[in-house]
């Protein structure tokens, strides 16, 4: 089964429970991926009707048309490979003399997504500024894997999308037609590509609005849809979860992983982030920065492994001491309002539950961090 | 209309429309257009209008420079925003090029409704008569000058009577210098014509007028001619009298003078001595309240609107009777016809813009062409710092120049060398290729340079060999001194071409420079 054919069923599948919102998105993708004015324009029919048809027992039915049609293109179109494109050698950055980032060592495949953690200050910014080519390392190497002409080729295909962007005057959409136009859409499939775009993104609402008329959230949608008309190697960007409701945050993730793994179009994604939980959920690597130095989740072999958990309860610590010490316990610790049990790693989650139902310890969060970077945060 | 031109342009040529270009062409054009229409009516000419000095060429400059001003601001405030070069857009090679091309060409469309303007003014200056009837008028008008109220030629210098006074003192000098310098210049009291003597204050020795559409030979030929008619052909001169008196009628002006009163005023056989002045000036019956007042010997003076005494060098003891000249009961409007027809002339003779203007017009264009083109380019904080430390190397290198008594030399040579050390340090951080470091600002400068660099060179050269190289010799004029002297418009017409293919190549290297690391 194809990577194609395993997202057409998931699509399938998301149609059955009448899940239009996330079908539409990814017909979207798919309409996208054909690069066909035809698609686009039967896609877009559909979007304008359903725009006043959203109760309509025919949804179900136009849907199943599109994702048929669409299966026919793209069922015989090649499927790209996700292959390396960014090698980064023992990279080292030293940053107004005070600060030093690295060495650093990571392979970015196209289709992946690479999560940067860390706190304030430790060098995920200067790392996704060093790879999209503005600045330029103090030792070590940036391999650029894809073909380009120039300095200013390359960093026109590594799209970096800082905390703070740019202001771009002028109507939403119309800055997004220029894009689109700089990018060589032709006249015919420009206004159609960027109602596709802006719809995907769940800007449709906002199509007429002016740049700085945007929330915070949909500048960085607005952003996002830049992007997706640029077509890059590769997307770095900088806290994108930073503004957003927990529900944006899950939605805007979940694109970043429908993106990134276009069968059709992959591209990599390195996004920084605070939002440990969340990021790990999406990425395919973490890569967590403690004062400018790398630790990857699956690759530290530096420390013994534990099983750690976090936890909140209203126990008090000498109570839980006594208690949790039944299975192990070889330390506790205390990280604002959490609790932090570290056990030997023979001990597992479902023996830890078991001892908290027991010892009647009464629970409000619970999360296993044994294979989370969260762990390197509260170490 | 503009609306949808720009989103044809978005659609199809995206620089055109991120610059507004057609738009601002066509804003530009119309601009021109109504410059030239301005100037057209400024050209109107009203032969029985009143005699004004000046023109209207402050008020045309001033205003015409406030509304361009006010027209590029507003369109850099929009030109200003979205730019794909700063955020790593696909683009061609020489697409920032294009686009400096395009802003070149809105700020020159700009910067010459002067030029139009007063190709307006020529044209409808023209359009009066053909330019052959426009040299037969202005002829008739050039010799009636003899009749009317002419200048005296100067007669042939008086070396006899000059050499007896300065005799002993002229030794190693001539007679002339000697007697120039103790200012005791003495000339002959008669002319010769036609081999008899004529008094120096006779209508022989009148000058008639230069237009500018006759030649210098075709004028003297006429007007010898003429004199002979004076002596011998009446009939000849009352026809030419006639010509003159059918333009003052043509043109509705005033005069109380017909062909045979005029012969008789002026022509006194055979001496042609003690010929009346005729008042030749602007006689408007409109606002002129007493006649006499104004015809008796007073002049207009147009900036305090009101007649005062003229004083007039006294000419001939003959005509003497006090000490202002009396013109005599005769009048003619000949000075308007004088003013109107010598435009009219004019516009046939000159080009009504010179290339100096042209080029200095088209030097400024091009200077806020290249400073709206390195704002493009650059970050604004970087933009600012470059015009601060180009201007305080400007007022520095003035300093200096100025200390050492050397401005012209030293100025060129301090921002020569200035610019070579900035081009230096560019090339070595393309060269490099890791990081910008202050080539964020030297850039900018750099690219300034490109106009500057040719005319600094120039004048350098020139003062160099100056004060150098060059030795004054008396009567003989060096081929490289004339050289510098007369071929400064030739320079900048050179450099402005020379600038632009240098954009060229400039353009390319600003886009691989813009992909070099900032930090």
């Amino acid at each position: 089964m194809t990577i194609f054919e395993q997202q057409l069923a998931e699509v399938q599948e998301l149609l059955q429970f009448e899940n239009y919102l996330q079908v539409i998105k990814r017909i979207i993708d798919f309409t996208l991926d054909t690069e066909d004015i035809l698609h686009y324009k039967e896609t877009i029919a559909f979007l304008n009707w359903y725009d006043s048809n959203h109760e309509s027992p025919e949804v179900k039915e136009k849907l199943v048309d599109l994702l048929k049609n669409l299966k026919l293109t793209l069922g015989s179109k090649e499927i790209k490979p996700h292959q390396t494109i960014i090698s980064i050698n023992e990279l080292k950055k030293v940053y107004n003399s005070n600060f030093s980032l690295g060495p650093i060592n990571l392979d970015i495949k196209s289709g992946e997504i690479i999560g940067l953690v860390g706190e304030n200050g430790n060098g995920k910014t200067t790392l996704l500024r060093s790879i999209c080519g503005e600045l330029h390392p103090t030792s070590g190497k940036i391999d650029y894997k894809f073909e380009y002409d120039d300095l200013y080729d390359l960093r026109t295909k590594l799209v970096y999308i800082p905390q703070r962007t740019d202001t771009w005057r002028g109507s939403m959409y119309e800055n997004l037609e220029f894009t689109a136009s700089c990018y060589g859409y032709k006249p015919e499939e420009n206004n159609l590509v960027v109602d596709l775009v802006i719809t995907r993104l769940g800007l449709r609402k906002f199509r007429s609005y002016n740049w700085n008329g945007l929330s915070s959230g949909y500048k960085m949608r607005f952003e996002l849809a830049r992007m997706l008309l640029r077509k890059p190697k590769i997307l770095l960007i900088d806290e994108p979860l930073a503004n957003l409701d927990i529900l944006a945050q899950q939605t805007v993730l979940d694109d970043f992983r429908n993106i990134a793994n276009s069968p059709f179009r992959p591209i990599a994604i390195v996004l920084s982030s605070q939002q440990l939980y969340e990021v790990e959920k999406t990425s395919n690597q973490v890569v967590f920065l403690k004062q400018g130095v790398q630790r990857n989740l699956v690759e530290d072999t530096i420390e013994e492994k534990h099983f750690i958990v976090e936890f909140e309860t209203a126990e008090t610590i000498s109570v839980l001491n006594e208690k949790l010490n039944k299975i192990g316990l070889l330390s506790l610790d205390q990280n604002g309002g959490t609790l932090i049990a570290t056990f030997p790693i023979e001990i597992t989650i479902s023996l830890f539950m078991k001892t908290l139902i027991n010892e009647q310890i009464e629970v409000t969060y619970l999360r296993n961090i044994t294979n989370s970077t969260r762990r390197f945060f509260v170490k | 209309m503009f609306k949808n031109i720009q989103k044809q342009l978005l659609l199809k040529y995206p620089l055109l429309w991120n610059t507004k270009f057609i738009p601002m062409v066509i804003l530009g054009i119309l601009m021109n257009i109504i410059y030239f229409f301005i100037g057209y009516y400024d050209g109107t000419i009203d032969f029985t209008g009143e005699y004004i000095y000046g023109n209207n060429d402050d008020e045309i400059l001033g205003f015409g420079f406030i509304l361009t001003a006010i027209i590029l601001l507003i369109w850099f405030w929009f030109y200003a925003k979205n730019n794909s070069f700063k955020a790593f857009y696909v683009k061609s090679k020489n697409a920032l090029f294009f686009e400096f091309l395009q802003i070149l060409i809105i700020f020159v469309l700009f910067f010459n409704f002067y030029v139009v303007y007063k190709t307006g003014i020529q044209l409808h200056n023209r359009s009066y008569y053909s330019y052959e009837e426009t040299k037969k008028r202005c002829e008739i008008l050039s010799l009636a000058e003899i009749f009317i109220d002419g200048s005296f030629e100067s007669t042939e210098l008086d070396s006899l009577k000059m050499g007896m006074i300065y005799k002993s003192k002229a030794k190693n000098d001539s007679v002339f210098e000697v007697c120039r310098d103790n200012e005791k210049i003495v000339t002959k009291d008669y002319v010769l014509f036609d081999n008899k003597k004529y008094d120096k204050y006779s209508l022989i020795n009148r000058s008639s007028l230069k237009f500018e559409i006759n030649s210098f030979r075709d004028d003297s030929l006429s007007l010898i001619k003429l004199k002979r008619d004076v002596i011998s052909n009446k009939s000849a001169v009352l026809n030419f009298m006639s010509s003159y008196l059918d333009l003052i009628k043509e043109h509705n002006l005033h005069t109380n003078l017909d062909a045979n009163s005029w012969y008789n005023a002026v022509v006194k056989q055979p001496k042609l001595k003690n010929f009346a002045l005729i008042f030749p000036y602007t006689y408007n019956v409109e606002k002129q309240k007493n006649k006499d007042y104004y015809i008796n010997h007073y002049d207009y003076y147009y900036n305090n609107d009101e007649y005062v005494v003229r004083d007039k060098y006294i000419f001939d003891e003959n005509y003497l009777n006090s000490s202002n000249i009396k013109y005599s009961k005769f009048y003619l409007e000949h000075i308007l016809l004088r003013d109107k027809y010598g435009k009219i002339s004019n516009a046939y003779s000159y080009r009504y813009f010179r290339l100096t203007e042209v080029l200095i017009l088209n030097c400024i264009a091009f200077m806020f062409a290249v400073l709206l083109f390195t704002f493009r380019i650059s970050k604004l904080k970087k933009w600012f710092i470059s015009i601060v430390i180009f201007g305080i190397l400007a007022i520095l290198f003035g300093i200096l120049a100025n200390v050492f008594r050397k401005v012209d030399f030293l100025f060129p040579l301090l921002s020569l060398a200035a610019f070579i050390v900035f081009w230096v340090y560019l090339l070595f951080i393309m060269n490099r290729k890791s990081d910008k470091r202050f080539s964020e600002i030297i850039i900018n400068i750099c690219i300034w340079s490109i106009p500057m660099f040719i005319p600094f060179l120039f004048f350098f050269a020139d003062e160099f060999y100056r004060d150098y190289i060059y030795v004054y010799k008396p009567y003989v004029r060096d081929p490289i001194y004339r050289m510098f002297r007369e071929n400064v418009s030739l320079m900048f017409s050179i450099n402005f071409i020379i600038s632009i293919v240098f954009m060229f190549y400039m353009s390319k290297t600003i886009r691989t420079w813009k992909g070099i690391s900032e930090e």
